[in-house]
């Protein structure tokens, strides 16, 4: 039985009882067009794979309908932490042209460094409304590129930044997620099978 | 990749990002599109649209931009006189997919919507729906 059967029989025994489960897709990043297919169906809402925490928690928190946005611990080292750049994303980009998605990820590199640089600036001069738009911009783009671990990070800056205070744990931890993606970032994977070439 | 039928269409990449307008915009231009335009919010989308000679085919668009976001400019774009602009097929790019989201989509008659990271898969299937329809 797949996710849409599941869901579809969930929501058809849910009838008349006044009870509605929230339901979460999770699908595959290539697969993502699929979000409309999987709302349709029922499902409550979608995460792509890789699955990211920061991702994972905003969801539940929607589709459980409490608070908008729930301050998680994902950048911490170790098991469970998300990957410094998922290699599977990269190589997607890279499949496509290398010589233009090294030019891509250039950008972003160039770009990560001064947005960091301009949200230690802000955060020192109190500005944290700027500080957490430099800080969202940052996390779309690293997560763009597949550099999730820098994408939680910055994620999670902008929460604080949205309460009104940067730890200065976080700060510090962007730097090294940066410093973390750069090589791996730098050094595209070999595609796959020729796939996608 | 390289698809024959975009060789004389012209595509507009909206989003706030430098990062994710150059990757997508590599992406369709890989694609075959003969045409590439960038914009970096909804006002910048409309003035392209509305000046632009010959006008985009496509309009891949983010949805969360200052001044102007995504939704606010497919309503503006949907609302222009000129029937051929209103009913231009619109692919939204998105970080996260709620129902909520996807329902307001539909009401501006979006034609694919793709959930952040853009993959040159993801792309290409909902550009090729987007123009060409099927399934």
């Amino acid at each position: 039985m797949d996710g849409f059967e599941l869901t579809e029989a969930v929501r058809s025994a849910e009838q008349g009882s006044g009870t509605r489960t929230p339901i979460v897709a999770l699908s595959a990043a290539a697969m993502t067009g699929e979000a409309e297919r999987c709302l349709a169906a029922g499902m409550d809402e979608f995460v792509a794979k890789p699955v990211s925490l920061s991702a994972l928690a905003s969801a539940l928190s929607r589709a459980l309908g409490t608070a908008e946005t729930v301050p998680v611990e994902d950048d911490a080292p170790g098991e469970g932490a998300a990957l410094d750049v998922d290699a599977d994303v990269l190589r997607r980009l890279y499949g496509a042209q290398r010589e233009d998605m090294a030019d891509v990820v250039n950008l972003f590199l160039d770009n990560a460094e001064r947005q960091i640089s301009e949200i230690e600036a802000a955060t020192l001069h109190g500005a944290s409304e700027s500080a957490r738009e430099t800080a969202h911009a940052l996390k779309g783009a690293a997560r763009s590129v597949g550099a999730y671990a820098l994408g939680d990070t910055a994620a999670r800056l902008e929460t604080e930044l949205r309460a009104g205070m940067a730890k200065p744990d976080t700060l510090a931890a962007l730097r090294a997620r940066l410093k973390a993606a750069r090589p791996l970032l730098m050094a595209a994977p070999e595609p796959r099978d020729g796939s996608g070439a | 990749v390289n698809d024959p039928r975009y060789a004389k269409l012209g595509v507009l990449v909206v989003d706030d990002s430098p990062v994710v307008r150059a990757m997508v915009s590599r992406m369709l231009e890989q694609m075959g599109f003969a045409r590439v335009g960038t914009a970096d919010d909804g006002e910048a989308a409309l003035a392209h649209v509305t000046s632009a000679d010959p006008a985009p085919n496509l309009i891949v668009c983010d949805i969360g931009m200052k001044p102007m976001d995504g939704m606010s400019f497919v309503a503006a774009l949907r609302a222009l006189p000129e029937m051929r602009l209103a009913r231009l097929p619109v692919v939204f790019l998105t970080a996260t997919a709620t129902s909520e989201l996807v329902r307001r989509a539909k009401e501006l008659a979006a034609n694919g919507y793709i959930v952040k990271p853009v993959t040159p898969e993801a792309l290409a299937l909902r550009v090729e729906r987007a123009l060409f329809g099927g399934d």
